[in-house]
């Protein structure tokens, strides 16, 4: 458990406990939610860096990138 | 909060930055295309002139469109024949003066050989005119002499006189105003009462006072009767380059004039080169609209300065180096800092190259503002959104299954601060008011994860010691939500990003201390650490 508290009175040993059913039906739909987060990341970069490319005064660019 | 929904209303201020100010209509144009709403504009010197003219209603296509080329010069030529081109502000012969000022400034080694040249020859050849007892010789040497020493003086008054005069410009600047803001009225003087209502956003510029030794506010409410056409010229008469310029203030009681009297300006961005400032009570007022500062950096080209030629740099220091202290007093803004590669005086660049200029303003004005106010909060308040869903859906699998209300948040350190972090982007903080509070890193659960990057999970009540403690924390403990009952800081870092931050998960659901339960914010620290890690490693 990557987890750390001083207040909370329970065990906080991890187990290997096998997910329920609607536990796996959760997490796939957050993994799903989670590969078009990521991709929208990278479309972020891929715009900045297309954006930064596009400046042609060296100073602008060096600023803009900070 | 940094959302784009919020972020419709904007005080923008502009900095001054000679004719780099160019960048100002770039970063004009990035803004308008992202619908962002002026409810205030402050400018000094060239950032007045852009102020001035967004203010009036003009927008950046008009001041310059880098597609069409038509610029706002056009619309002066219209007004004044004489101004063709950038140059023509400086009046009649003025960027002659200055052009041969900037040619003396690059040669300013050669030229200090040659004048102690000059110098040493004359002097010698005084001596040898008198040794050789020739009156025409003597007097011949003398001349040079004289006329040597008139030309040094001459420069002298010339330099501290101003190199140019503003009146030209100043006038076209106030017709142009005028035949925008009210085309029906000839007659009618713009002034700086004229903003701040009948839909048009309040307009502040600032000058120096040499008269009363001060910053001086042209604004709607200090200066009501002020000619906006002078605020603006008494903004950009930088000393040696413009002659100052004087306006004629009034005293008055009971609606008549008691007293008259002439203030002497120069360049504002001697006292405040990037007035952000001005707009503290505005702010105050409606905190949720932001300030955005744009600066124009001065540190390219810097020259090696040692004890001969420091004074060029000091100037320049003066004008761009306190752009920080010019935005503190302000709250919170937001600063962009852009460099060009043009010069304090390239106004005789060729239009193709200002068109440029331009493009390249807008681009890196809009790579700044998706980073900072739009693109990446967006996507961070969108994380958030995802991982209230998450916590949600994992705590609906407890024992009571009320998950109850949970609120998440992203913490980062505001820019310079080092003892704190600031709660953004947050989905649920709507009725709450620790909505955007300050955490102080000692003293609390969050700055514990942040200082020791490690996951924390608390329930309430909590130990003194993470109790937001002492006298400093009085107000801001008024401001926790009294409900909470757990807490979750994850604090996630990406060093080849340049990205540290801290997730805050709270909820009011009151949870049974059992190996479910930790179970369950087992599996949530997990994914949202893992959700987190992998967004921002692809924004690096």
């Amino acid at each position: 458990m990557a987890l750390k508290s001083v207040t909370f009175k329970g065990s906080l040993t991890p187990k290997d406990v096998e997910p329920n059913d609607r536990i796996q039906r959760v997490l796939a739909k957050h993994q799903s939610a989670r590969s078009d987060l990521v991709r929208e990341a990278r479309q972020i970069t891929a715009e900045r860096r297309r954006a930064l490319e596009s400046i042609r005064d060296p100073d602008l660019r060096r600023s803009a990138a900070r | 909060m940094r959302t784009a929904a919020r972020l419709n209303r904007a005080f923008v201020a502009f900095s001054g930055g000679g004719a780099k100010g160019l960048i100002h209509v770039g970063a004009l144009r990035a803004l308008e295309d992202r619908n962002v709403v002026f409810q205030g504009v402050a400018g000094t010197s060239a950032g007045a002139i852009v102020a001035a003219l967004r203010a009036a209603g003009f927008s950046s296509r008009e001041i310059l469109d880098p597609d069409s080329g038509v610029s706002v010069i056009d619309r002066l030529h219209e007004i004044d024949p004489g101004i063709n081109k950038a140059t023509d502000i400086f009046g009649r012969g003025g960027w002659v003066r200055l052009r041969l000022f900037r040619w003396t400034s690059r040669h300013i080694s050669a030229l200090k050989t040659i004048a102690v040249g000059v110098g040493v020859a004359d002097f010698a050849g005084i001596l040898a005119a008198g040794e050789s007892h020739s009156r025409w010789a003597i007097c011949g040497a003398l001349l040079t002499s004289a006329l040597l020493v008139w030309v040094a003086k001459q420069s002298v008054r010339c330099l501290i006189g101003g190199l140019a005069d503003i009146k030209g410009f100043r006038d076209a600047l106030a017709i142009l105003l005028q035949r925008r803001m009210f085309p029906d009225a000839p007659e009618r003087v713009v002034t700086m009462s004229d903003f701040g209502r009948d839909g048009r956003p309040t307009l502040k510029v600032v000058g120096a006072n040499l008269s009363e030794r001060k910053l001086h506010l042209f604004s709607p409410e200090r200066t009501p009767d002020i000619p906006v056409a002078d605020a603006v010229a008494a903004s950009i008469c930088l000393p040696v380059i413009f002659r100052p310029w004087t306006i004629e203030t009034r005293e008055i009681a009971d609606g008549e004039t008691v007293s008259t009297k002439d203030m002497v300006f120069v360049d504002g961005g001697i006292v405040s080169n990037l007035p952000a400032w001005p707009f503290d009570e505005e702010r105050e007022l409606d905190p949720e609209a932001l300030t955005i500062a744009v600066a124009i950096a001065d540190l390219s080209r810097a020259p090696v300065v040692d004890r001969f030629n420091w004074l060029p740099s000091a100037i320049r220091t003066a004008l761009f180096g306190s752009g920080e202290l010019n935005l503190r007093a302000s709250g919170r803004s937001e600063q962009l800092e852009l460099e060009s590669r043009l010069d304090l005086l390239d106004f005789d660049m060729t239009l193709d190259d200002a068109r440029q200029e331009v493009r390249d303003g807008e681009a890196a004005t809009g790579v700044w503002l998706d980073k900072w106010l739009f693109k990446r909060p967006d996507l961070y308040r969108t994380l958030c959104l995802e991982t209230q869903r998450l916590a949600a859906a994992i705590l609906s699998d407890a024992p009571d299954d009320t998950p109850g209300r949970i609120r998440v948040a992203i913490a980062l350190p505001d820019r310079d601060y080092r003892h704190s972090l600031r709660l953004e982007f947050s989905v649920g903080y709507e009725r709450d008011p620790d909505e955007g509070m300050l955490v102080p890193i000692e003293g609390s659960v969050l700055g514990a994860a942040w200082s020791k990057n490690e996951s924390r999970f608390e329930v309430a009540p909590l130990p003194p010691d993470l109790d937001l403690p002492g006298d400093s924390n009085r107000l801001r403990r008024k401001m926790v939500w009294a409900d909470w009952a757990w807490q979750v800081c994850i604090p996630i870092s990406a060093r080849e990003a340049s990205i540290h931050l801290a997730i805050r998960i709270d909820g009011d659901a009151v949870l049974p201390e059992n190996e479910l339960i930790s179970g369950a914010f087992d599996m949530l620290e997990k994914s949202v650490k893992d959700l987190f890690d992998e967004v921002v490693s692809e924004l690096s």
